[in-house]
């Protein structure tokens, strides 16, 4: 019990970057069933534009990740929404294809990244008032950055919550997840709203790929590192509900410090796979789940 | 002799309580007809007796056996089967291939695994049996609406179930296919016991014997189909809000 | 009683059975006389991979379940192989210490447990189809029983993939690590760098490519293989057939992970090397783009993509790497997106063009209702 006290603030740090990472996988994948697999790109894309703004266009280091953070939201988000208009559009209804054919736009983006930036990783040094950190009982030391990150998960929710319940374009949203057909004949532009909600999906990865370059080095496979645990975290909190992903990225996340902190990390991994298949015997669609009649 | 039982059934979806308290008896050979307006539960109740839906309360009992926990495949091999509102055939495969598969249930892994013969000869008379033979070859994707819904009935009755639960089997269908599916219906009763869901008023007419109305998860009330035609609940909640002519879903 | 069952004739139905056979024949007698050592070598990495693409194949094209995690089953097979091939070695080295030299570095005294029984050949032939089959058949009954599907059974398989790469490389002195088992001179008491030995293991592996595709065929083509498509276009409704999916989709699940197994202990002897980059989440993946360019419904196509796909990447990644990772992505987007039958299924539609200008599929439109009777 004590062990996992200790462990709760490792927990929670590991759960904000999952919760980041997945943020935007909410959106896409649990709001509309499309599973893109080119979102770990984004996150890299988002991570380099913190370092393209840091390196190239030379902001201070101080403000260049305030300045990232929009940024990077505006870069994937476009990319994302181009993504959405060309060609993904044409496969809803079909998300194994959907995801063979992210696979492939996901490819072209890291090689794209490698033959801009280089293969080796680079660096975007964090604002000197990250530095540091604070010292909890039981030694444990969680630096700034990684409070940063908690603080950025937290608001992005939020962000999102009010999004969805208060804003017009946010009802309309729920209201094309619910009910595709009913919405379209009340007269939402549903091709609108698909557009609009894979922007902010993606652009919710770029503001993942900022807060990764917190906390570790950036390279052209940066999203490929994150991809599958992000996925796994909407597998466990079940399709279409924040509450559920926010919660699915903590509980894993402290299911991983927890199981790392007296498990070899190598098997930790597989550990936490096995907990996950074993949670799906008893909730097979997650945390949440929404109960429909149809036939498949 | 009864063959299905329903005790004390109650299922709901949240808030909404969508059966409530159901008690019927199917007895073995009935033609049972299941009348209600939209909402009144008849799908779901379907889908609860074939283990779709689980009851929150009460008990399904099929010839003796309780099966109101039974997976539902097993509840088919206890002998229930049913069709779907929106008929389900595999497109992909051939006519005869949808009704080989469907009665080929009993066999072991291990026969399922050697070569599927062309002809199998049970899954022959029963298209015969809905006339279907002429297209056994063709892929069930190239069927008529109304085609479709018979290879399903087709499909039930390889499966040699004892009782058959047919959910709004006209649907959609045209004049003609109704007057076809209500003589194949007359024919099937003879040998099995049958509870049909439908709407169509002119059809209940024609073919119903002993009408069941549901309304509001309840049972309202139950008899031949003047008596229940001439109840003033059924005319209130029921008959009296659609066109007796022709009332779809 | 009459039915319109095309009745093939005796020259139609001997086609099949006379292709393979002509394949076979120029595959074991003509190649190998025809391509140097190095080519055949390369040629036979290659037919390892076709085995892996009849799977997919079977489990994804057939039986609809995205197996994104068949390089957890190869690497599986592949080091069981290579366990016993490390050992085989060390024996065989008159100088060598008694434990293969990585345990050595890493600190280790004695064999680990799980590496004894890897000495006799037996074992590891075996070990390297069960091993696989076994924690497919676990993992597959425990989701399909809980009708775990689509997606969500996609991203497990694709976590798997990432959960066994990381744990490779994290125990290296159990595994070699990230470097991963590597130098096997003998298999048998023979020596595996001769010309003949590799012509062997060439024919080894076409016997056992053939063996494999006349099994799954033979399965698509039971009453099984249509309950598997019939699993994978409406899997509910085969329940109301009285047919239990579980086991269907589990049965399908594991025999595609053990062609995935017996191809990586078939391509350990031949490659001389298997490390975790080889069958991590990007290899597994590659598989399964080699299937759909290749045909996901078609057995013969997913093996020719197989085929096709890993000839590409050895002619082009050497020469020019970067363009070849653009071209392979574009690839994905433009099967997906124009030919999702792959080149089986292009093949299938030029064929039709250019035997019969009339269209063979048979007639959509409904019969007329003059021509029916009622019953």
């Amino acid at each position: 019990m004590e062990a996992l006290v200790n462990q709760l603030p490792i927990g929670l740090a590991i759960g904000a970057v999952l919760l980041l990472a997945a943020l935007g996988l909410n959106f896409t994948f649990g709001q509309m069933g499309v599973i893109n697999m080119a979102h770990g790109e984004l996150i890299m894309v988002g991570a380099y534009t913190a370092y393209v703004l840091h390196a190239w266009v030379g902001i201070n280091p101080a403000y260049s990740l305030l300045a990232a953070l929009p940024t990077a939201f505006a870069v994937t988000g476009t990319l994302g929404w181009l993504l959405e208009t060309t060609l993904i559009r044409h496969f809803y209804g079909r998300p194994l294809d959907t995801l063979l054919l992210t696979f492939g736009i996901g490819m072209i983006l890291q090689q794209a990244a490698r033959d801009i930036f280089g293969a080796p990783n680079v660096d975007v040094p964090a604002p000197t008032w990250l530095t540091g950190g604070i010292t909890l009982p039981g030694d444990i030391r969680i630096h700034y950055s990684r409070l940063f990150i908690l603080a950025l998960a937290i608001t992005c929710v939020i962000a999102i919550a009010h999004y969805l319940n208060r804003s017009r374009q946010g009802r309309r949203m729920r209201a094309v997840i619910h009910n595709r057909d009913l919405a379209a004949v009340s007269g939402i532009n549903t091709r609108t709203v698909d557009a609009t909600t894979f922007f902010i999906g993606s652009g919710l990865a770029g503001i993942a790929g900022v807060a990764l370059t917190l906390i570790g080095p950036t390279g052209p496979t940066l999203g490929t590192n994150y991809i599958v645990d992000a996925f796994l975290v909407v597998v466990v909190g079940g399709l279409g509900r924040l509450s559920g992903t926010v919660l699915a990225a903590f509980a894993l996340g402290i299911l991983n410090a927890t199981v790392e902190a007296w498990a070899d990390a190598s098997l930790a991994k597989l550990i936490v796979f096995t907990a996950i298949v074993a949670f799906l015997q008893a909730r097979p669609q997650g945390l949440f789940t929404v109960k429909t009649r149809a036939l498949t | 002799m009864s063959l299905l039982t329903l005790t004390d059934l109650t299922v709901t979806f949240g808030p909404f309580t969508a059966l409530d308290h159901i008690d019927l008896t199917i007895d073995e050979g009935e033609l049972r007809f299941l009348i209600g307006p939209n909402g009144a539960g008849k799908t779901t109740l379907i889908d609860t007796i074939t283990g779709r839906t689980r009851p929150t309360h009460g008990t399904i009992t099929f010839d003796g056996t309780d099966i109101t926990r039974t997976p539902e495949h097993r509840i088919v091999r206890h002998g229930i089967g049913r069709t779907f509102q929106t008929s389900v055939v595999f497109e992909e495969l051939t006519v005869i291939e949808n009704v080989d598969l469907a009665a080929s249930s009993h066999l072991t892994p291990w026969r399922l695994l050697r070569r599927a013969p062309t002809t199998p000869p049970d899954a022959l008379a029963v298209l015969d049996r809905v006339d279907l033979t002429h297209l056994a070859h063709r892929p069930a994707a190239t069927l008529s609406h109304g085609q479709r819904q018979w290879l399903e009935i087709a499909m039930l009755l390889a499966q040699k179930p004892r009782l058959l639960l047919l959910d709004e089997p006209v649907a959609g269908m045209n004049a003609e296919e109704r007057t076809r599916t209500g003589e194949l219906l007359t024919h099937i009763a003879h040998d099995h016991t049958i509870v049909v869901i439908e709407h169509d008023m002119d059809f209940l007419r024609r073919y119903a014997h002993q009408v069941t109305v549901l309304h509001e998860g309840r049972i309202l009330t139950h008899g031949d189909i003047t008596t229940v035609q001439n109840d003033p609940q059924v005319r209130e909640v029921y008959l009296g809000r659609t066109t007796p002519q022709k009332a779809t879903t | 009683m009459t039915t319109t069952e095309p009745t093939p004739t005796l020259l139609h139905r001997l086609r099949g059975p006379a292709t393979l056979a002509a394949l076979l024949a120029a595959a074991l007698l003509l190649l190998p006389q025809l391509l140097e050592p190095f080519r055949l070598n390369l040629l036979a990495q290659y037919l390892c991979y076709a085995i892996v693409a009849l799977g997919i194949a079977l489990a994804w094209g057939r039986g609809g379940m995205l197996t994104l995690g068949q390089g957890v089953y190869f690497g599986l097979g592949a080091y069981a192989m290579a366990m016993h091939l490390t050992l085989q070695a060390t024996a065989a080295d008159p100088l060598a210490p008694d434990l293969p030299p990585f345990m050595v570095w890493s600190g280790l005294t004695q064999l680990p447990w799980f590496w004894r029984p890897f000495t006799s050949p037996a074992v590891a032939v075996l070990a390297a189809i069960l091993i696989p089959g076994t924690l497919a058949a676990l993992l597959g009954w425990s989701v399909f029983r809980r009708r775990v599907r689509g997606a969500y059974f996609a991203i497990l398989n694709q976590a798997l993939a990432a959960a066994f790469v990381i744990l490779l490389i994290g125990q290296q002195h159990l595994t070699g690590g990230s470097n991963g088992l590597t130098n096997f001179p003998v298999f048998a008491g023979q020596s595996l760098y001769t010309p003949t030995a590799q012509t062997t293991l060439y024919t080894l592996t076409v016997l056992t490519l053939t063996a494999t595709y006349l099994l799954f065929r033979h399965i698509t083509h039971s009453r099984y293989g249509k309950l598997l498509i019939a699993v994978r276009d409406a899997e509910d409704r085969v329940r109301y057939l009285g047919h239990n999916p579980t086991w269907i989709k589990t049965l399908a699940y594991t025999l595609a992970a053990m062609a995935a197994g017996a191809a990586g202990a078939l391509f350990v002897p031949i490659m001389g090397i298997i490390s975790p980059t080889l069958i991590g989440v990007i290899p597994s993946i590659m598989m399964v783009l080699a299937v759909a360019i290749g045909g996901r419904h078609s057995l013969a196509g997913a093996a020719a993509g197989a085929i096709i796909m890993n000839t590409a990447q050895t002619t082009f990644a050497e020469t020019f790497a970067g363009g070849w990772t653009y071209l392979q992505g574009a690839l994905f987007v433009l099967v997906i997106a124009l030919a999702p039958q792959g080149l089986a299924g292009l093949a299938t539609t030029l064929k039709n063009r250019l035997t019969r200008p009339t269209p063979t599929e048979p007639d959509p439109a409904p019969a007329p209702a003059a021509e029916r009777s009622t019953p």
